[in-house]
């Protein structure tokens, strides 16, 4: 039997919950975690609607300890609360010989927003503002030794990040990996959003033809992965299996995805064929669906066009915790974990009204079902396109 | 297991002789980029950082059928950091009122990789690594890894940083810049480097790349012993590294006297060759790829050279938070 990619941790906090058990009750309860916006001060606070964590700065440092560096960023904080979870999960004290890849869009934007242009001569507030120190102080509150690097490719940030830590195990690199991601809401992506006229002033409603936008979220999603030929020697439960993943490129507009999904398309058909896997073996579909005109429509085209007269169930839990960005495929992830778990689809909540061209419908409530193969896209600017393919922890054998 | 290739290099920098006395800082001059695919107008709307990843990366792929190309992989360790800026400072100036969203579009690190996908219609593989120094390593080594398991054939590698006035005027104040000109007399700058990775050896192959490695500076042993360590995973000692191209984030010589197994081996320091810029290393690359192919040095930039032997095996070591080592064997 060739070498496999278990999961054997999962930790997360979004709006709807500070683990993964909250968020389980709230996907169950349909209980969504939209709200005005309210830690950051300016024309959108109080105004805009976001999946906001509910914690303060602050707040969030209280938990995580002492230990953390001065003006760390909020992503690093998010981080390293889903991060300790999901080590805690695998039973792993000390992140000791595993690489550490964080998915990340807004990085430490949010904290050095906050003091740009005036940045005290503060080396280090400057220093917060890149990707690589989010990644930095997460490995350096998890006492990691080995490799930490982070990807940056917008809202596939953590999807790709979860597949590069996949190949480090497969090339025999690792034997085991955290990898995930992080995004902070800041000033910076709830003004590049609306300047782009993206978000949606009411409650965000995936796949729906009535549809006007996004809610920006913020929140982390992280995943320990072991080589299955490891876990031999040490048995653990194993939550599922990342049995494929695939990363293509939409090359139409560095904004918007292509009429046909043409991007969207090649990266499901290449996740599905690295499992060695046909379509009509996935059994549900955690959507990217970000509730904007575009994505929803080139989506499902792509997933018509690659699946033809059998879709799926499939649903878009943004309408739960908004669209967190770089963190989204971390994140989404677990609930496509979750829905192997419990043999669940998740609602895709709003859902009234079918659009047309493509007439699909995602689920709008939960569908309890057989559940083997779970597929989950992300998409992001810059034409970037990633599938996940999550499988049942019987399914390999 | 497949071995990997590099077949095509192509890198833009600011070199210490473009320096006047004075300058802390120092931006690249790029010549104009005149290729079919490009109209002028095009290349007056991208940032320099996208500028200068098209420029490399064109030259890089020039010999290559753009058909075979599996994807495209980019480090950079401060992103777009002309149009992140200008955003920035829209949202303060205009009151977060009335916003273009230009800036903001072109803000995202993958803007470089998209674009350069965008251009050459290239709808493979499409990465963007983030991590200070190492951020081209970390995109080598994805690289590395898929054309070792033949995961894809041929992939575009590169990395590029840009400078912003607004944030060299932020950091500036800071005097960091001017007091590392005064002790390594070179100017912060930018710069970008592409190269073609692959598992197919052509008529244009320069070198092997036989492994690489990356972890954190932290570790236990001593960087030499981790040197010693890779070395002896690819069955090579110490003596049969013929050159090592070096660079540190730190001032300090990394290769100091307590390194006794590499007291006879040829060292180039190549930040005192090529202006610094995070990703600077793509310099290194390039340098190590060239002393490969010509089995000799330019004139100036051999401190250390000693001259007798040729250039088969090529260690390129980048020294900070965290390590980085690639080694280059001749074709």
């Amino acid at each position: 039997m060739r070498n496999a990619v278990a999961v054997t941790g999962m930790g997360m906090i979004t709006a709807i919950g500070d683990d993964v058990a909250q968020n389980y009750h709230s996907l169950l309860q349909k209980q969504h975690g939209i709200k005005t916006l309210q830690h950051i001060s300016g024309k959108h606070q109080h105004q805009t609607l976001v999946g906001e964590v509910a914690w303060t700065d602050a707040e969030l440092i209280e938990k995580l300890g002492p230990e953390v560096p001065k003006n760390s960023s909020r992503t690093s904080l998010l981080a390293a609360i889903a991060a300790r979870e999901a080590l805690s999960q695998a039973g792993i004290t000390v992140a000791e010989n595993m690489p550490i890849i964080l998915g990340t869009s807004v990085g430490g934007m949010d904290i050095f927003e906050q003091h740009f242009p005036y940045l005290l001569q503060d080396s280090q507030l400057i220093q917060r503002r890149d990707v690589g120190d989010s990644s930095r102080v997460l490995a350096q509150l998890l006492g990691s030794n080995s490799l930490v690097t982070s990807i940056s490719t917008a809202c596939s940030s953590a999807a790709n990040a979860i597949a590069f830590g996949a190949r480090l195990i497969l090339s025999g690199r690792a034997d085991r990996v955290l990898v995930g991601g992080s995004d902070a809401l800041s000033r910076f992506t709830i003004n590049g959003f609306d300047s782009l006229m993206l978000l949606s002033n009411e409650l965000n409603r995936p796949f729906d033809a009535n549809r006007n936008g996004l809610n920006l979220g913020e929140g982390a999603g992280f995943l320990v992965l072991e080589s299955t030929e490891s876990l031999k020697k040490t048995a653990k439960p194993i939550l599922g299996y990342l049995s494929g993943f695939s990363n293509a490129n939409d090359a139409f507009h560095q904004t918007s995805t292509s009429e046909h999904g043409e991007g969207a398309y090649l990266a499901m058909k290449q996740a599905l064929a690295s499992a060695a896997l046909t379509p009509r073996a996935i059994d549900y579909i955690n959507a990217h669906g970000t509730a904007t005109e575009n994505n929803d429509r080139t989506e499902a085209t792509a997933i018509l066009h690659l699946f033809k007269d059998q879709i799926p169930p499939f649903s878009s839990t943004k309408a739960y915790t908004g669209h967190t960005l770089g963190a989204s495929a971390g994140i989404e992830a677990i609930y496509a974990l979750l829905a192997l778990q419990q043999q669940l689809a998740f609602a895709n909540l709003r859902f009234e009204n079918t659009m047309d061209q493509p007439a699909l419908k995602p689920i709008a409530d939960h569908q309890p079902t057989a559940i083997r193969h779970v597929l989950s896209n992300s998409f992001g600017f810059g034409g970037n396109c990633s599938t996940l393919i999550f499988s049942h922890e019987q399914s390999l054998y | 297991m497949n071995k990997v290739y590099i077949n095509a290099a192509s890198i833009c920098v600011a070199t210490p002789n473009q320096q006047d006395a004075t300058g802390s800082w120092l931006k690249v001059d790029l010549p104009k980029i005149t290729n079919k695919l490009l109209s002028p107008n095009a290349t007056r709307r991208m940032s320099k950082a996208v500028k200068m990843g098209i420029f490399c990366s064109l030259e890089a792929v020039n010999h290559l059928d753009a058909a075979t190309l599996d994807g495209i992989l980019v480090g950079s360790s401060k992103g777009c950091l002309i149009d992140s800026d200008k955003f920035l400072q829209s949202i303060v100036e205009q009151q977060e009122e009335f916003l273009s969203p230009t800036p903001f579009i072109q803000s995202t690190h993958n803007t470089v990789a998209g674009q350069i996908a965008l251009l050459i219609k290239n709808r493979g593989y499409n990465m963007t690594y983030s991590q200070g120094r190492i951020s081209f390593e970390s995109a080598v080594l994805d690289a590395y890894i898929q054309l070792k398991m033949n995961e894809r054939n041929t992939l575009l590698v590169g990395a590029v940083d840009e400078l912003s006035d607004i944030s060299i005027k932020i950091s500036s104040a800071l005097d960091e810049a001017a007091s590392q000109y005064k002790t390594t007399g070179s100017s912060q700058s930018e710069g970008a480097g592409f190269f073609v990775f692959s598992n197919l050896q052509d008529q244009h192959t320069r070198a092997e790349l036989t492994d690489i490695s990356i972890y954190p500076a932290t570790t236990k042993l001593s960087s030499e012993d981790q040197v010693l360590a890779f070395l002896k995973k690819n069955d090579l000692s110490a003596e049969q590294i013929d050159a090592i191209v070096y660079g540190s984030e730190n001032t300090e010589n990394p290769f100091d006297t307590s390194w006794t197994n590499f007291n006879k081996t040829t060292k180039i320091n190549y930040q005192l060759l090529v202006c610094r810029f995070d990703t600077d290393v793509v310099f290194a690359l390039d340098l190590a790829l060239k002393l490969l192919h010509h089995q000799t040095l330019v004139p100036k930039s051999s401190p250390t050279e000693n001259g007798s032997r040729s250039y088969q095996k090529i260690l390129i070591c980048n020294f900070g938070e965290q390590n980085s080592l690639m080694l280059l064997s001749g074709c």
